[in-house]
């Protein structure tokens, strides 16, 4: 015999023959039902003794010859497994607007695929017929069929969603469900009831369909679903009405002929040998077997069958090969209820329903499914559930409640894992996409997340089985199962969002993968039974409400892209969001998607889009009764309005009207830690430390509420406000535990880490340290180059630089800033310009004064047009360029850049501020140094008036007021009062010595002017010792200070003489 | 090394063109390796063969030829798959157990033409480890040095195991097979068989 080339397929008859059906294919399980159809249907010969175990093999048609590695679904599978395994070199997967997500199972006719829905956002299962296995008829046959179906909308039936083309392939579009099928349901033993009101629901089905005109031609337990996920969770849905043809005569050669047992043999060669009957025999009626076209009564027919089997786990004609089975169905008499717990009056009407003589039927499907309601006990016993049993809208709690009566566990499957949303696969791909980026903590990033993603769908699960089992036990209603479910659904779709781009991970994602996982919301809240009960925001059952689920789940999605840092994307979906909301009409939809778009907005740093978004929200939740929105809504408005949009006035209101309603939530432990946080950040602004730090520390001390990184976020704000307020010590304890709390609940990846270090090596360096803060930095440029933050890889180089100017390094601090400039677009303006001032200075330190001068004025004038003349950006950079001007020469220039500086300040009436203590002192140094008279007596006063107000600043301005009194000492000196400046300059080494390293050359320069003024004072003995230290620090300073060096010694050689 | 390896290694540094290269050559002798161990898992264990040479760093030194680590990888996942179906801690010892006796469920491979199913079912009865030396003989050409070195046994072994692995294939075809003609047919004509069904499974090669 020749091997079939299995790219031809089967052939029409081979095609025919196969049912479509997805009872199988769409069920989570149902890779594991894969028995072929009867076997070997191509060899009748081989037939006969082929054992029939009909029930159990027809899950799936068969597959056509062979598996063909080479057809068009094969090449799609191929191209589906390429682009998950590439994802970024690969454009989606697609057919018509569905992106394909995965492979499903494949039929005689064609392949099931999942897809997404990308214009309705919804998830859909798409059978592609292959047409090579199809004859033209044929798929004219499947298009008609397929449009009959999209005239049907039932509960209790799959939805056809569109009929389309793709590459010349005809494609069906159906609605995508998840469960089991019948077949497999029955598998284990159920009590009777449960059976019967599980097929009812399925009658119904059908029920409608016939009501449409359209016949299924092959109702078995494999073409109906039990429906184990989401809200619907145990409704029943009858699928593949794919041999359906509304009410059309099956064709003319069988039709009517009467069907003698003697040619029952020859019928069941027929069936599978040529494929010329479709449909399933093992619960065929009699005339569709004799090849009499199908109709309402032959369905009817099939499904007692079905029901039959449910009830006693047998068929009610049995054969032990086709042949007997089709002889059976002719001519047999159905068997005696075989013993069991089924009462009689459900055989009997099963009995009726399988009548050989279609008019012995009952008149409608509807009619079987009213007397199998009938049972009269039941009515009895409840007649609400009796009621019930017949309902099809809303009975999907229903569902549950009516199986959990009788004792079945309904709380396991599928629906309670979190399959294809996060399991070891999805785990697996993390794994995958995280080591392929270059980050290099990737593999730790992986597994936190992995492991924190397994607890969360750990304990999802946990919950979900719960509510269900309570439900059962009877401790919360129907009601409240919904309620729950939603939640949970909420839950899932963020969880689902998150993992989908984690497969996809890039080096961003990444670094804040494990921040995202920490951030899903907490799934407490849907067990939380009175905050579920209390709230009004689910809309009443029917349409709206799966609407506003679908929604909801979009925001949980939304919420989930921005905790990984897509931020664009969930912009981008909160906003879709929202104008959905909008076009619902439902206000407290429209409130929490106004939320979030603002929640988002913010993190974006769109500061007027986040107010007007969150204006919105708090006006649709003001309207809905939604408190908590509105609550959360405020508390995030007032700070874009007091921190970003410098609105205090604002601010002061939205605090007003936030605080009452927060109050109200007293559980809320996010809520109250976001209020408390944003309010101490507003008031950090006003320059409130005092109350800013209670707020704070009010903040941090919540237990539970915000996430990992927002905790810090709080404890970095306390270190803002310690350092504002000169406390540096406790600035710097602050910035470390902020640090500290991220390495250790996040992962060392997480991008803040490098900000709390550059905040910690910023305060280092101002405590007048050296070493440490250079080693901080140096671990900074350390760690991975963030792609997702350039100017972090630039900052600590800058801080860097700064550092190595002091002791004159000047080449080390050009290569550092040359090496940070690099990193920045010219859009950076306020690290450029620190950037550009250190570079002046190193180049003028390395011999080119003129281009150190030019690139100096050049980054001043840029700082002072982009920020203005009193900016924070233009006062440092003007101090730094102040302190070295000396290097970088026209003394003039600084000079008079200070001085407008200090008159903006005094126009604002802030001279008593630090910053102008600073220019005061520096502009004193500046003066100093032009080494005039009338300078001198200016610096004087300038270094006085600095230090007084130093020393009525609270906080730690040790080393801010020992500069000072260094400058007023100098002043002394030049105004020839050498007593009073010895005493000033000792005092200032007296302060600042404990503090800075004993080299540093600063308090060498301090110590060469003390001695001077102490010889001219005549005190050489005690000028000696401070000359000796000098020595040393400046000897061990190297060639830069050589200069310095040869002056100490002829001053020790004075002191000497 | 020869070229394949050189693609896993740009592949393993980031370059996915290579990988995809890669993937592509040997997507289908791949796919064939589980479609009869494992049908319905099929294309997932075949994404988790290339994603664990994707991983496989370092292990990759003593390799002479990529074929033979390819297949060495994809057995393990492949018992890995088995060890996790049977939620058990059973060590596998695959020169007992047959993927008849592994399959959760029976595969949906139906075949048309009776010998190519006969074989195949004659395959699944026959030792895995034995079936594995048999496919990679017969389907995908690979020498007795290379089988070796993907299954991790010596040369010799191999052919051994080769010629009672056909012994086992023929007893097993004679159980199974209904018609003393189809019998006669499939045993005579093993390799042609082996042959006609490599072309049917790969279509062009």
């Amino acid at each position: 015999m020749k091997v079939r080339d299995p790219r031809s397929g089967a052939g029409p008859a081979g095609g025919e023959a196969a049912t479509l059906a997805e009872a199988a294919t769409l069920s989570a399980d149902a890779r594991a039902v894969t028995e072929p159809d009867a076997e070997g249907g191509a060899d009748p010969e081989a037939m006969p003794s082929e054992p029939l175990a009909l029930a159990d093999t027809q899950a799936t048609p068969p597959a056509g010859a062979f598996p063909s590695l080479d057809g068009p679904e094969e090449r799609r599978m191929e191209e589906l497994l390429v682009a998950r395994l590439f994802p970024r070199r690969q454009a989606p997967l697609t057919i018509g607007r569905y992106r394909v997500l995965d492979r499903l199972g494949h039929g005689g006719m064609g392949v099931v695929y999942s897809a997404y829905d990308l214009e309705l956002d919804r998830r859909v299962a798409i059978k592609l017929l292959l047409s090579d296995r199809l004859s033209p008829s044929a798929e004219r046959r499947l298009r008609r069929e397929a449009r009959a179906m999209a005239k049907v909308a039932h509960a209790n039936v799959v939805s056809v969603i569109e009929v389309g083309e793709h590459d010349g392939q005809t494609f069906v579009v159906m609605e995508h469900i998840r469960g089991r099928s019948l077949a497999q349901w029955s598998a284990e033993p159920r009590p009777w009831r449960a059976v019967v009101d599980v097929y009812i629901q399925a009658g119904r089905g059908l029920a409608a369909a016939h009501r449409a005109g359209v016949i299924h031609r092959d109702f078995k337990p494999h073409n109906v679903m039990i429906l184990d996920e989401g809200a619907d969770v145990g409704r029943v849905k009858v699928l593949d009405f794919g041999l359906a043809r509304a009410g059309e005569l099956a064709g003319a050669e069988a039709g009517g002929e009467a069907v003698d047992g003697a040619r029952a043999a020859e019928f069941a060669a027929r069936l599978t040998a040529t494929g010329a009957l479709m449909g399933t025999p093992a619960y065929m009626a009699p005339e569709q077997l004799g090849g009499a076209p199908a109709d309402e009564r032959s369905d009817q027919y099939s499904f007692a069958a079905s029901l039959y089997e449910g009830l006693y786990a047998e068929l009610p004609f049995k054969g032990d090969s086709l042949a007997a089975l089709v002889r059976a169905a002719l001519e047999g008499e159905l068997p005696p209820p075989p013993s069991g717990s089924v009462p009689a009056w459900v055989h009997r009407v099963l009995a009726r329903a399988l009548s050989r003589d279609p008019a012995a039927r009952f008149e409608s499907m509807a009619a079987l499914c009213d007397a199998l309601a009938g049972d009269p006990r039941a009515r009895r016993r409840s007649f609400a559930l009796a009621a019930s049993l017949c309902a099809v809208v809303g009975a999907g709690a229903w569902g549950i409640g009516s199986v959990a009566a009788d004792g079945v566990d309904p709380c396991t499957g599928p629906s309670f894992e979190l399959v294809d949303v996060w399991d070891e696969g999805r785990a697996a791909a993390v794994r995958g996409s995280f080591a392929a980026t270059t980050v290099p903590d990737a593999e730790e990033a992986a597994t936190r997340t992995i492991a924190a993603l397994d607890d969360y769908a750990g304990a999802w699960s946990a919950g979900r089985r719960e509510a269900c089992a309570e439900h059962r036990a009877g401790a919360i209603s129907a009601e409240l199962l919904d309620l729950q479910t939603a939640c949970l659904g909420r839950r899932r779709a963020g969880l689902r969002a998150l993992s989908d781009l984690l497969v996809r991970a890039d080096a961003a994602v990444v670094e804040r993968a494990t921040e995202a996982a920490a951030s899903l919301p907490a799934l407490a809240a849907c067990r939380d039974h009175d905050a579920l009960l209390g709230d009004p925001q689910v809309p009443p059952e029917g349409p709206l409400r799966a609407q506003v689920q679908g929604a909801r789940e979009r925001l949980a999605e939304a919420a989930a892209l921005a905790s990984a840092g897509r931020l664009d994307d969930a912009a981008e979906t909160a906003a879709e969001t929202a104008a959905q909301a909008e076009a619902l009409g439902f206000a407290p939809l429209v409130a929490e998607a106004q939320l979030r778009a603002g929640a988002i907005a913010v993190e974006r740093r769109r500061s007027e889009e986040a107010e007007r978004a969150l204006t919105e929200a708090i006006t649709a939740a003001l309207e809905a009764d939604a408190d908590r929105i509105a609550a959360e809504a405020l508390a995030r408005r007032l700070y874009v309005r007091g921190d970003r949009l410098g609105d205090a006035a604002g601010a002061a209101a939205d605090s007003a009207l936030a605080a009452p309603l927060v109050a109200r939530f007293a559980g809320d432990a996010y809520l109250r830690w976001l209020y408390l946080n944003n309010l101490g950040v507003v008031r950090l602004i006003g320059r409130e430390f005092d109350e800013a730090r209670r707020l704070l520390e009010e903040a941090s001390a919540i237990e539970g509420g915000p996430n990992p990184v927002e905790r810090a976020g709080t404890l970095a704000n306390l270190g803002i406000v310690a350092r504002q307020t000169r406390d540096l010590p406790a600035a710097r304890e602050r910035f470390q535990a902020a640090r500290l709390h991220v390495e250790r609940e996040v992962g060392p990846q997480h991008p803040l880490i490098a900000a709390f270090l550059l905040h910690e090596a910023n305060i280092l360096a101002e405590l007048g340290r050296v070493e440490e803060p250079r080693a901080l930095l140096h671990d900074l440029l350390e760690r991975p180059g963030s792609e997702s933050a350039a100017h972090l890889g630039a900052w600590p180089r800058i801080t860097l630089a700064r550092l190595e100017l002091a002791p004159r390094r000047y080449a080390e601090a050009a290569a550092l800033t040359e090496a940070a400039l690099r990193l920045l677009e010219p859009a950076d303006v306020a690290p450029r310009v620190q950037g550009e001032v250190v570079a002046a200075i190193a180049r003028a330190g390395l011999g080119e004064v003129d281009e150190g001068r030019a690139l100096r004025e050049a980054a001043l004038s840029r700082a002072e047009e982009r920020f203005g003349v009193a900016s924070v950006t233009a006062i440092s950079a003007l101090l730094v360029a102040a302190r070295y001007a000396e290097v970088v020469g026209d003394l003039a220039a600084v000079e008079a850049r200070l001085r407008r500086v200090l008159a903006a300040l005094a126009d604002e009436g802030r001279l008593g501020d630090a910053s102008a203590a600073y220019l005061q002192r520096a502009l004193a140094d500046v003066l100093l140094a032009q080494r005039t008279r009338e300078g001198a007596r200016e610096a004087l006063t300038l270094a006085s008036a600095a230090a007084a107000t130093l020393r009525g600043l609270d906080g730690d301005n040790a080393l801010d007021l020992g500069d000072a009194e260094i400058s007023r000492g100098r002043a002394l000196l030049d105004a020839e009062e050498p007593k009073a400046a010895a005493q000033a300059l000792l005092a200032a080494i007296d302060r600042l010595a404990p503090r800075l390293d004993p080299r540093d050359p600063k308090i060498a320069r301090a110590r060469v002017a003390a001695a001077t003024a102490l010889i001219i004072a005549g005190r050489s003995p005690e000028a000696r010792e401070l000359l000796g230290d000098a020595h040393a620090a400046y000897s061990g300073a190297g060639a830069a200070f050589a200069a310095e060096l040869a002056h100490v010694e002829g001053l020790r050689r004075r002191a000497r003489g | 090394m020869d070229d394949d390896f050189a693609l896993l290694q740009a592949w393993q540094s980031g370059d996915d063109r290579s990988g995809e290269r890669l993937f592509r050559r040997h997507y289908r002798s791949v796919l064939r390796f589980f479609h009869n161990k494992a049908a319905g898992q099929a294309h997932d264990l075949v994404q988790r063969t290339f994603l664990a040479c994707l991983e496989a760093r370092g292990r990759i030194r003593g390799e002479r030829s990529f074929r033979p680590f390819l297949f060495g990888v994809a057995r393990n996942v492949l018992y890995d798959h088995y060890r996790l179906a049977r939620r058990d801690r059973v060590h596998l010892v695959a020169e007992e157990v047959t993927v008849e006796d592994l399959r959760p469920t029976p595969s949906s491979l139906l075949a048309q033409a009776r010998e190519v199913e006969l074989l195949l079912r004659g395959l699944r009865r026959v030792p895995l480890e034995a079936q594995m030396i048999l496919e990679m003989y017969y389907w995908e050409g690979m020498r007795a040095r290379e089988i070796g070195e993907a299954l991790e046994m010596p040369e010799n072994t191999v052919r051994t195991k080769i010629r009672r692995a056909r012994l086992r294939l023929e007893a097993e075809i004679a159980a199974i097979a209904e018609t003393p003609a189809l019998r006669q047919s499939t045993i005579v004509g093993i390799e042609t068989w082996a042959r006609s069904v490599r072309e049917a499974l790969s279509g062009v090669d």
